[in-house]
């Protein structure tokens, strides 16, 4: 009978005897084979800025595991020093994964205007005594990431957290799925959810600040459509720039007629029956920066999502696509490639009624994204696992470019083995996926005067 | 109870739920979502039967009951509402600018089918002139109405809704303070449904012209100035028929509405937000809903020997509606620290109408001035370690009325005191990751009335939600105009079935 070995696959020694760990810094980051920006903001692959070993992930696992090998309970240890823990649960759990050759271009999931600011804005950004994201003229910041080679955990959570979907503005159509620990589909939602940049403002006028909010980071606006009893229901939030400031709320409530601000006090639980997200877990952190600590346990070369999961946006995908295709799954099928870096940043809540004790967010310092969580209880027993998948959209950026955002999610309750699916539509009902789109301003749609004008119900 | 048309109801119920079943979810045609629900709801009294149904009076001795009075059978009936209600919202999107919303309605009233303790009448009834524009119509116990009907423009900072729709303002909830500008309709819903849903069902849409502009400005976000006009299509408050489950006119009485259509209702208000404050001042002037009787006369035969159902009832009121003016504000607080937002809502109206009466006659109508404030605040609160946070909510409610008060009496023909106090509470606990509410509503009258609401809500997947809870009035209080005992007759468990598409 075949035994699998795997003690032989050390692979974070064995990379670090071909000494990229120690001209990488390992924990202090920066300082590659060459800066990723420049080769970024010339149009290069960052191939040329890390060793060979950690682009291949055939070369780094010695030849174990290959590009179009499936990873699935049959051999998820042949990853399980690459790969979130939460992964590993799902892919014991009958979850499918296919291996992919790495990415080396940033514009796969990042837009190139804001690639462009980051390049054009590098070396601007300051944090003050608080850890408050700053222009270093004291304003709020410009736009672009903000420290394109963290050396902190708190840095690169402003990197993500400042524009988690780095347009000026965005609409997106979205169907999130809850199934059960037997597969089941429990619930379907569906909603419109939008994002106003205040700050840091690229493409569309007012910019860089839209001075009437400029004490705001963004406006999220989420309006639902399904279930029945909640069609017509929006919720507005105000994200501010105080990193430490909790976010306003205001609904939109169809049975009341009116609109009614809520406290943003509860954060640490299901938006919506049988949802496993909590308002936390949106954008893998959605809680103002500063409201948690922040720490950078290590950086290493992970698992990450491929762009090539184009989710619902792949017209006619199979499940053997591997493409995160638009089924009622309860892991849908995707494609994941290693990363040659990822900043594993760990994070302690220290808001009122917090029920988690740890996240650790898994952060890539070439997109400066972070598209996986894992999730921690109070007692310690890993809780969730968060999968935020990104992939170009095909639609115009407006910009000059196409738009890369989020094609897929997975939020998954690794206690009680359920999951909250979100696929992403380029049109659902009337809402169009749209992005740095002139009409789409804080007063026309995330105020509490404009959700009542808006109301469907 | 009729058990065989209660199982032929059934039948068309269950019918009605699997033909839903293939249905599946939310239809689109063309630019229209159709979108909406299908009820079934079940509200029995477990104390007594209603007493104004069967109170007579006679100058001789005074108030008493003749049972069975207005209905067929004496005693405690067996339901208080069965009924089958079909509701649709039609929204279409024309352009970026211009949508539509439909809200038709069907009820199908099995009260009367199936229960014999009641005498036929009008479920839904709108007893007044000029009530075709309620878009009403249909029989004893079928009704079919269009409940809302308006279209939308929008552009730029203007917003113009035109059409028979809800306006509802201010921050209370639950406590009609702001909240005037639409009358209710009560025939079927004497405070009983989940109060959680507060006066969607209830509140009587009407023609307006609702125009909002958003005034550009760097100081203050979100300022809107609304103004609000009806031409003058009134609906007045509608009370349940005599005679039926929920009737709070004594069956000695009868009250003639004096609607005077023509009269417009008029209002407008400002909102805005100053950080951590929204605020809105507002102001509204239209016919009184209520209406406060005016004795017409007393048929001394109908008094002295009472048979009921009257043909001519011992007194005759005429309803009358003056014109009143409200002027108010409301504001909200996001206080942070605790994690709570404050809310106040105040109004005056300077000349609130009342029946002024002589020796227990209502003679004529007097106004006196009054002021309403509500003093609120909502904050979440982890109750329980392990559940998701409880969401608790606390009112106060002070209503003073200036001037002389003797021989005053409300719209309920009750007493009228210079305070009155209120306080409610209301609880919603979570469990079972949101699918399951228990719900918790308090409302206590410092003269001794109280009302309680305990509930319990049930989400089944997409398409099914269940509801069951009790309503219990009581204390010493009975006048008509508080929450205590007067309604007792309305205590009872309610269900309701709920499969929405």
């Amino acid at each position: 009978m075949k035994t699998n070995d795997y003690e032989d696959l050390k692979y974070f020694s064995y990379w670090s005897r071909r000494g990229f760990l120690k001209r990488s810094g390992v924990v202090l980051g920066a300082g590659l084979l060459q800066p990723v920006l420049s080769l970024i903001g010339s149009g290069k692959s960052i191939a040329a800025a890390y060793p060979d070993e950690v682009l291949s992930i055939e070369k780094y696992t010695k030849g174990k595991i290959k590009p179009g090998m499936v990873i699935s309970k049959e051999n998820y240890q042949l990853i399980k020093d690459i790969a979130p823990e939460g992964l590993l649960v799902e892919l014991q759990r009958g979850g499918q994964i296919r291996i992919a050759e790495t990415t080396t271009r940033a514009e796969a999931t990042q837009p190139k205007f804001w690639l462009d600011a980051t390049q054009r804005n590098q070396g601007q950004a300051v944090l003050d005594q608080k850890g408050q994201l700053l222009h270093k003229s004291g304003g709020p910041w410009i736009g672009g990431t903000p420290f394109p080679e963290p050396k902190a955990a708190l840095e690169a959570m402003w990197n993500y957290t400042f524009s988690p979907r780095r347009y000026d503005n965005l609409i997106t159509a979205s169907k999130p799925t809850h199934i059960d620990s037997n597969g089941s589909v429990v619930r379907e939602d569906e909603a419109l959810f939008m994002q106003i940049q205040t700050v840091g403002r690229l493409v569309v006028d007012p910019k860089p600040v839209d001075n009437k909010y400029k004490e705001e980071l963004h406006r999220n606006l989420l309006s639902v459509s399904k279930p029945f009893d909640s069609y017509g229901l929006a919720v507005a939030s105000t994200v501010y720039y105080d990193g430490s400031k909790l976010p306003d709320t205001d609904l939109y409530i169809p049975s009341l007629r009116r609109t009614r601000r809520v406290p943003s006090t509860q954060r640490f639980e299901p938006a919506t029956p049988y949802n496993v997200a909590y308002t936390t877990d949106f954008d893998i952190q959605a809680d103002p920066v500063l409201t948690w600590s922040w720490t950078l346990a290590e950086r290493k070369p992970m698992l990450g999502p491929s762009p090539s999961n184009l989710g619902a946006r792949a017209k006619g995908a199979k499940r053997e696509d591997f493409v995160f295709p638009d089924f009622p799954d309860k892991f849908p099928r995707s494609t994941f490639e290693l990363r040659p870096e990822m900043l594993l940043l760990d994070g302690v809540p220290h808001l009122p009624g917090a029920n988690y004790s740890r996240k650790r967010v898994y952060y890539d310092p070439i997109y400066h994204i972070a598209q996986q969580a894992d999730i921690w209880d109070q007692g310690g027993k890993l809780w969730k696992y968060l999968l935020f998948i990104w992939g170009d959209t095909g639609v115009s950026d407006n910009a000059g470019g196409t738009a890369p955002d989020l094609t897929g999610i997975i939020f998954a309750d690794l206690q009680r083995d359920f999951h909250s699916n979100v696929s992403f539509y380029n049109k659902l009902g009337d809402t169009v996926f749209k992005v740095n789109s002139p009409d789409l301003t804080v007063d026309a749609w995330a105020t509490p005067s404009a959700m009542l004008r808006r109301a469907r119900k | 109870m009729r058990i065989s048309k209660v199982l032929a109801w059934a039948t068309a119920f269950a019918l009605t739920v699997l033909l839903g079943g293939t249905a599946g979810a939310q239809f689109n045609v063309g630019p229209f979502e159709i979108t909406g629900f299908y009820q079934f709801t079940v509200d029995t009294p477990t104390e007594h039967a209603n007493p104004n149904n069967s109170s007579c009076l006679s100058f001789i001795v005074g108030a008493f009951q003749c049972s069975p009075g207005l209905q067929k059978k004496g005693g405690k009936p067996d339901l208080l509402l069965m009924r089958q209600l079909l509701d649709l919202n039609i929204y279409g999107k024309l352009s970026e600018s211009w949508s539509v919303t439909f809200e038709p309605r069907l009820f199908f009233d099995m009260t009367k089918i199936a229960d014999n303790h009641f005498r036929q009448y009008e479920s839904l009834p709108a007893p007044f002139s000029g009530n075709g524009w309620m878009l009403r119509g249909g029989g004893n116990d079928f009704k079919a109405e269009m409940w809302q009907a308006y279209t939308d423009y929008r552009n730029g900072p203007w917003w113009v809704r035109l059409g028979k729709q809800q306006i509802a303002w201010g921050e209370a909830l639950g406590l009609r303070v702001l909240d005037t500008v639409n009358p209710l309709d009560l025939s079927q819903n004497l405070s009983t449904d989940r109060i959680f849903e507060e006066f969607d069902r209830v509140r009587i849409p009407q023609w307006f012209a609702r125009v909002d502009y958003t005034i550009p400005n760097e100081t203050i976000p979100d300022l809107t100035a609304e103004f609000i006009l009806n031409p003058g299509l009134v609906a007045p408050t509608i009370l349940p028929p005599q005679g039926s489950p929920f009737n709070v006119v004594p069956a000695f009485l009868k009250v003639n509405n004096k609607i005077n259509q023509g009269e417009p209702t008029v209002g407008g208000r400002i909102t805005g937000t100053v950080e951590p404050v929204q605020f809105s001042l507002n102001f509204v002037t239209k016919p009184n809903d209520d209406g406060l009787g005016v004795s017409q006369g007393v048929n001394l035969g109908g008094c002295l020997f009472p048979v009921l159902p009257a043909s001519t009832p011992c007194i005759v009121l005429k309803g009358e509606h003056p014109r009143i003016y409200i002027v108010g504000g409301s504001a909200n607080y996001n206080w942070n620290w605790a994690g709570a937002v404050l809310r106040a809502e105040t109004t005056v109206t300077p000349n609130a109408p009342f029946s002024s009466n002589t020796g227990g006659t209502p003679t004529k109508v007097v106004d006196r001035g009054v002021w309403k404030t509500v003093l609120a605040v909502d904050r979440p609160t982890y109750v329980i370690p392990g559940l998701d946070s409880m969401t608790i909510g606390f009112q106060f409610f002070e209503t003073y009325t200036g001037g002389n008060k003797a021989g005053l009496t409300d719209s309920t023909g009750a007493k009228v005191d210079s305070n009155q106090h209120v306080f409610t509470v209301f609880f919603q606990q979570p469990l079972l990751q949101k699918r399951v509410s228990l719900e918790f509503f308090g409302l206590f009258d410092t003269d001794d009335a109280h009302w309680l609401q305990p509930g319990v809500h049930w989400e089944v997947g997409n398409h099914i939600r269940l509801d069951l809870f009790y309503n219990k009035f009581g204390g010493a209080e009975r006048r008509g105009s508080r929450f205590g005992n007067n309604l007792s007759f309305v205590n009872g468990p309610l269900f309701r079935f709920t499969y929405g598409f």
